[in-house]
């Protein structure tokens, strides 16, 4: 499994507007307390035992670590959750919450997030497959140490009955321009959920929407199998891609100049701006991105962009300084960041850091 | 008036909110509503959006009980023998206490689980472990179903080894 972040190529196929595949795996331990039942004590002690659990299996030959989110301010926890590598649920309970990672940030067990464990996966492109098989591995595996709760009719049992059965939540983050230009994704939003899939924001649950990113999941976790689930989302994701190349297509045969015109001066923008707000920013990356997908700009990789989308978060300008900055400082900082990563205006401007 | 968070300091911070025509307050201390601004300002995710996931189930079960007569008000007195969770606090936040509230609050459950889920028939993945019968059971199941086809396309040597694997399985 590739990370979505570091290490993508710039492979010029049909899949390249999906920036992510992510399974999520919910369990529970039989019989204790859900962790919003808990005190911080016993998440602690909850906490061990899963480490005890997972450290002491066969696990692959590769280096895991536990970062317990009660030993960081929110901060440095908040740059773990833009990362996608943990939920904003365990930012949340962070006094009792922890995860184990591996060294290449794919994956990751939430302990006592909603639910007692949250097995993630997460990687580059449409790769639903491979990651829902990485998961399941380290579902095995746990399962050997831990007794989970489960139920013959209701599968595995979990604290909102929304996550029942399977407890698998699938998702692929898409990046669609056009289809949100044209003000298809309400259309896209109804039809999906009819078939108990659903259409969120970059963050998952309860996030709105920016830059164009978009996270496809199912909604439904009980009655079908996980290949089922896997499958149906696969077809959905496949035909959502389609509709975007198509647009994409018409718009640029249409529109050609005004087009490579857009993206070009959004570049442009990005590589000289002195000050850049979060949310023009991320406007400002969809075009950039939205050119090196259909080839149109060479010089800019899919990683520079993805480091970017985590860069240039609040929390990541704050992590490196100790002050708290205010929204100027950090519109200043945001937009030396964006200068730096795509190699241009280095010279210019020199070192004065006053704003 | 006490606040709704720490329930120490004396709430003057009064937060009115009204999802899907429900009225909610919060009433908080100055330290708390400070704190939980922090966490708001943090970024600028929206996180408390009205169709959330427990607001659509808070909107169900309200449809559930206000189609059903007396019988829910028995519901709304069931209390987990395990963690003490009560249906009432289930309806507030959508969580359940601990898993052994599937059992104790399951007449209340099942018909939300149905809406929200539409089916109450789990058919995917088995813990080996934790559920090592009904893992073999479904196996079997999965099996017999496969030794079928194989007869039906006159495979036998297959047949054959399903047939020894079931036993096996059986045997266990």
């Amino acid at each position: 499994m590739k990370n979505w972040i570091y290490s993508v190529n710039n492979e010029n196929n049909e899949n390249n507007i999906v920036i992510s595949s992510r399974i999520r795996l919910a369990r529970n331990i039989e019989g204790i307390a859900f962790p919003h039942r808990i005190d911080s004590k016993d998440g602690k002690s909850i906490v061990k035992d899963v480490e005890k659990a997972f450290y002491n299996t066969k696990y692959p030959n590769e280096y895991f670590k536990t970062i317990y989110l009660w030993e960081n301010d929110l901060i440095k926890n908040r740059v773990f959750f833009d990362k996608h590598l943990i939920s904003y649920k365990l930012v949340s309970n962070m006094d009792k919450s922890a995860f184990i990672v591996n060294d290449n940030e794919t994956i990751s067990i939430m302990i006592n997030e909603e639910d007692h464990l949250r097995i993630q996966a997460i990687s580059a492109g449409l790769n639903l497959k491979e990651t829902f098989d990485v998961a399941d591995k380290f579902d095995d595996l746990l399962e050997e140490k831990v007794n989970y709760a489960f139920d013959e009719q209701l599968g595995y049992l979990t604290a909102c009955p929304t996550n029942l059965g399977t407890g698998l939540r699938a998702s692929v983050m898409l990046h669609l321009p056009i289809l949100s230009m044209q003000n298809e994704m309400d259309k896209i939003f109804n039809t999906v959920s009819k078939i108990g899939m659903t259409v969120r924001g970059l963050y998952g649950e309860g996030s709105n929407v920016q830059g164009n990113l978009y996270q496809i999941s199912n909604q439904i976790t009980l009655g079908l199998e996980e290949e089922e689930i896997l499958n149906n989302l696969l077809a959905v994701v496949k035909q959502i891609i389609n509709q975007e190349h198509i647009s994409r297509e018409k718009v640029m045969n249409k529109y050609s100049y005004e087009f490579k015109d857009k993206i070009f001066r959004s570049l442009g923008l990005l590589r000289s701006a002195y000050l850049l707000q979060m949310q023009e920013t991320l406007g400002l990356l969809s075009n950039v991105r939205l050119g090196v997908e259909m080839g149109i700009i060479k010089d800019v990789t899919f990683s520079t962009l993805n480091q970017l989308l985590i860069d240039i978060s609040d929390a990541s300008i704050q992590l490196e300084i100790d002050e708290k900055l205010s929204s100027k400082e950090l519109a200043y900082r945001r937009a030396e960041i964006v200068r730096n990563k795509l190699q241009m205006s280095k010279s210019i401007g020199g070192d004065n850091n006053d704003v | 008036m006490i606040c709704d968070r720490c329930h120490k300091n004396e709430a003057n911070v009064h937060i009115t909110k009204i999802v899907n025509g429900v009225k909610q307050e919060l009433n908080l201390c100055d330290k708390c509503a400070k704190e939980i601004e922090e966490i708001n300002m943090i970024g600028d995710v929206e996180f408390d959006t009205p169709f959330s996931l427990q607001n659509i189930i808070n909107g169900i079960m309200d449809y559930v009980n206000y189609n059903k007569s007396s019988k829910d008000v028995n519901n709304y007195e069931l209390v987990c023998k395990n963690c003490n969770t009560s249906y009432r606090e289930f309806k507030k936040d959508g969580l359940l206490g601990c898993s052994e509230c599937y059992k104790n609050l399951n007449e209340a459950l099942i018909p939300i689980i149905k809406r929200v889920q539409g089916s109450i028939e789990h058919t995917g993945k088995v813990p080996k472990k934790s559920a090592k019968d009904i893992y073999n059971k479904r196996k079997i199941i999965k099996l017999k179903q496969k030794l079928q086809k194989a007869i039906a396309l006159e495979e036998y040597e297959k047949a054959a080894e399903i047939r020894d694997e079931i036993k096996e399985l059986k045997s266990e």
